[in-house]
């Protein structure tokens, strides 16, 4: 065992958690013996890797939990609503001592009460016997040797202490710090606000979109510190959130003061002046912080054994022995016969490849110059194994989605509960497969189009039963492959699109003009555009038309594409499509003037010639007659800038996505070749047309172009060129697919 | 969205019915020239009926801007909207005194 087994027991920790966490959602749906038996055996686990390391306050509570699920899996309570509610808040706070235990903090006031909260809760389901140990696991005071910080003196105030800081793209998810501050008056009383904008920069650099504000608040209050901390569950993951109870321990307001993002003397400040502090509290405050400070280096490389030390419970051996032991009993509970590659050598191992398929084209060229039967068939053999190993190497980093997914079970839990919409999440291809590293990035958009689907897509339980529909919405998930890249579905089964509410909201907004004609899909992606709102009352959740348009850009980012699909009444479809791979393609190499150009080969359709006669037919506009089809095109020539060539015969590329087509005037053809896609630097970034560079076998550089927005480009020539009886295009164009 | 009445070096400006993120990019702008073509400037925001923090950050940091460059800028006839985000963020104090808080009690904590 090469890992270090901190490491072991921090992956294994997160592995169950999720299993919990899962199982408890099924089991709102009633579950078997054997899943009780998993779920018992989740918290079980838990609290048998934290004692071996000493992880006291992670034993304490999860050993009341450990208990309910006992009772629960013998059948002597039975699960309910409130019993998962308090479980799954549980399972959080799980993961929140562990964490805490790993980075070797000690447990803060608000994390105490946390778990005080939640082990009342608990407390009903839980047997008599244990009652003792759970009083005690609420106290942190008793568990663990270190106690010197704990015992600190408390400060005088009477009031919470509410310090907040927005991340920078709030207003871009839609959402809005005022009325969070409006509600918490709902709590109590807002005795001090203090707004603090120190990164606020000059009207001049300022990003108008982004937020820079945060607040420090003081509050009079009988509520919970879970009612408090409800108030901002919605921008929960788009906030720097510290809750201190009255009398919080001036150690930690040392703690805030060091964790804020803003300069200790001026929080200092504000604290003292909002009433948070006395004078002298603050100066203790501030020492703490400033020992806190010199504390906070740890040798990295110490970390474990300075755990295993501090204990002093075990020896290193033993923990060895007893995680290997865990670790066969786990392999034997899934045999999936899997390895744990570290992300980082997988990535190295795809570049090595993508290297060795630029080498193997290198290879090929030459052998072509050389033109030797022997060789020229050692060089076809070995490019097709680089070919195969190519695609092997990329299946290694090919994750199913369907972990991405299930995360959403848990949203859309908690948002219909708070929305008061009773919705259900239907998941389907969750096998599809995708690169990791696409995963990773395309989370953020489909939580806002999933969130956007529940807030304005589903009507209110009434609303539906009036119209007729099952009280219960649902949302879909749905992602399956499509030539040659993976296609994500977001749909619901809402109160869909209404074409003519957002024409005229369009018009109204100016994004388009009075008397210009388009068509229904053209109107469904008005919503995608920046500054577009679709509903007709803004909530706090979503809605302010800020979201949608960021949904696309990342979508973009990506090189994928989004189009919506929605039937008025029946609901909306929002659907993503993605490249598979973001690291080696198959290309289409073409030449414009002295350079070449790469163009990924799933996208094209077919090669013409664009002969004399279609240029003069198109009487100087952009676009041809391709077999009764209006096809319109670019010349990559004036496109990229190129001086006019040559060549006395330019040929057109057809390239599509999704439904849309348009040709790409180059002046050669070279064909297929494997590329590997390289980033551009930094200065290239906003060059539209643009996807990434390669090296091709000769070692020259080509272009990568991003067919998406050369494709958007052409089609938006041909309507401005054609002057606005667009209506009439459009019409001949569907006319001519009849035939 | 605003609209400015120059009069020699002095400029008064009216900003129109909403100032919220929607708003914000174009307003930034309009403020902005505004702000730098006089040398004083008085801001009127009677007519605002809608604010949310996206647009009283634009005016926090057009403040803020003045107070560096030591140019006279001025709000003044606050809306209830305006007086009530202002309050609401506990930020009287640095738009000055020349807000009339709905009651005396309430500023002073």
């Amino acid at each position: 065992m090469s890992e270090n087994p901190l490491d072991i027991f921090v992956e294994e920790s997160q592995e169950l958690l999720q299993e919990m966490e899962d199982i408890l959602l099924e089991l709102e749906e009633g579950g078997d013996a054997e899943v009780m038996n998993a779920l018992f055996r989740t918290a079980h686990t838990i609290k048998g890797s934290s004692g071996i390391f000493g992880f006291t306050h992670v034993v304490g509570f999860t050993h009341v939990v450990e208990n309910v699920l006992d009772r629960l899996r013998d059948g002597e309570i039975q699960i309910s609503e409130d019993l998962v509610a308090a479980l799954l808040a549980s399972k959080d706070h799980i993961g929140a001592l562990v964490d805490l235990a790993i980075r070797e903090e000690e447990l803060s006031e608000a994390l105490s009460h946390q778990g005080d909260g939640i082990l009342q809760r608990l407390t009903g389901f839980q047997s008599t016997e244990v009652e003792g140990a759970s009083a005690q696991a609420g106290i942190p005071a008793v568990v663990g040797g270190k106690v010197e910080r704990e015992s600190g003196p408390c400060v005088m105030t009477d009031q919470w202490h509410i310090s907040i800081r927005f991340s920078e793209d709030v207003y871009r998810l839609g959402l809005d710090p005022a009325p969070f501050l409006r509600y918490l008056e709902k709590l109590g009383e807002i005795t001090d606000v203090t707004t603090v904008f120190d990164k606020l920069p000059s009207l001049e650099s300022i990003d108008p979109e982004s937020n820079y504000l945060g607040f420090e608040i003081s509050l009079t209050s009988d509520a919970s510190k879970t009612e408090i901390e409800g108030a901002f569950e919605f921008v929960r993951e788009e906030c720097t959130l510290y809750i201190l109870p009255p009398q919080a321990k001036i150690s930690e307001y040392a703690d805030l003061i060091e964790n804020l993002p803003e300069e200790a003397e001026l929080l200092g400040v504000i604290l003292n002046r909002c009433g948070a502090l006395t004078d002298d509290e603050l100066q203790i405050a501030l020492h703490c912080q400033a020992q806190l400070r010199e504390q906070a280096v740890p040798d990295e490389a110490s970390r474990l054994g300075e755990v295993l030390v501090k204990q002093q419970t075990v020896h290193p051996e033993v923990v060895d022995v007893a995680l290997e032991k865990q670790a066969k009993v786990r392999a034997q509970h899934n045999t999936a016969k899997s390895v744990r590659v570290d992300a980082a050598r997988l990535d190295k191992l795809i570049n090595l490849v993508g290297e060795l398929v630029i080498a193997g084209a290198g290879n090929q060229i030459q052998a072509r110059r050389i033109d030797d039967e022997a060789l020229s068939e050692t060089v076809s053999g070995m490019s097709h194994l680089v070919e195969e190993i190519r695609d092997h190497a990329l299946q290694l980093r090919m994750v199913p989605i369907g972990e991405s997914f299930n995360r959403f079970n848990r949203v859309v839990r908690d948002v219909s509960k708070d929305l008061g919409k009773a919705i259900k999440l239907e998941i389907y291809g969750a096998d599809t497969e995708l690169d990791k590293t696409v995963i990773e990035k395309i989370g953020d958009p489909l939580m806002h189009l999933v969130r956007n689907a529940m807030d304005h897509g589903l009507e209110l339980p009434e609303q539906r039963e009036a119209l007729g529909k099952p009280t219960e919405g649902v949302v879909y998930l749905n992602a399956f492959h499509d030539s040659g890249g993976i296609v994500i579905e977001v749909a619901d089964d809402g109160a869909g699109l209404d074409p003519e509410k957002l024409l005229a909201r369009a018009r109204e907004k100016g994004l388009v003009d009075a008397n210009q004609e388009l068509d229904t899909k053209e109107i469904y992606r008005l919503i995608l555009e920046a500054g577009f709102s679709t509903a007709q009352e803004i909530t706090d959740l979503s809605g302010r038309g800020v979201g949608m348009d960021v949904v696309r850009r990342n979508i973009e980012a990506l090189s994928g594409t989004v189009d919506i699909d929605s039937e008025l009444g029946e609901g909306t479809t929002v659907r993503i499509r993605l490249p598979l791979s973001l690291a080696i393609i198959d290309g289409f190499l073409v030449g414009v003037g002295e350079s070449s150009y790469v163009i990924p080969l799933d996208m094209v359709q077919e090669c013409i010639e664009l002969s004399e006669a279609d240029t003069q037919e198109s009487h100087g506009e952009h676009y041809i007659n391709l077999r009764g089809e209006v096809l319109p095109f670019l010349r990559l020539r004036d496109v990229l800038s190129h001086q006019a060539s040559e060549h006395d015969r330019e040929q057109i590329v057809v390239v599509q996505v999704g439904t849309q087509k348009a040709g790409l005037v180059v002046d050669r053809l070279f064909g297929e070749l494997q590329t590997v896609i390289k980033p551009l630097g930094k200065l290239f970034r906003h060059l539209r047309a643009i996807r990434g560079s390669t090296i091709l076998g000769t070692g020259e550089v080509a272009i990568i172009l991003d067919v998406p927005t050369l494709i958007h480009r052409a089609v938006g020539e041909r309507q401005t060129a054609v002057n606005r009886p667009v209506l009439q295009t459009v019409d001949n164009e569907q006319g001519a697919r009849l035939h | 969205m605003i609209e400015v009445n120059k009069d020699g070096t002095r400029s008064c400006c009216q900003v129109h019915e909403k100032m919220t993120i929607y708003q914000a990019a174009a307003m930034r702008d309009e403020l902005l020239n505004a702000y730098c073509d006089c040398a004083e400037l008085e801001v009127d925001l009677s007519r605002v009926d809608e604010i949310d923090s996206a647009g009283l950050q634009l005016l926090l940091a057009l403040k803020q801007t003045a107070i560096a460059q030591d140019k006279p800028v001025r709000f003044v006839n606050h809306s209830v909207h305006v007086v009530d985000i202002i309050h609401l963020f506990g930020i009287e104090q640095f738009f000055g005194d020349q807000i009339l808080m709905p009651s005396e009690a309430s500023t002073t904590h």
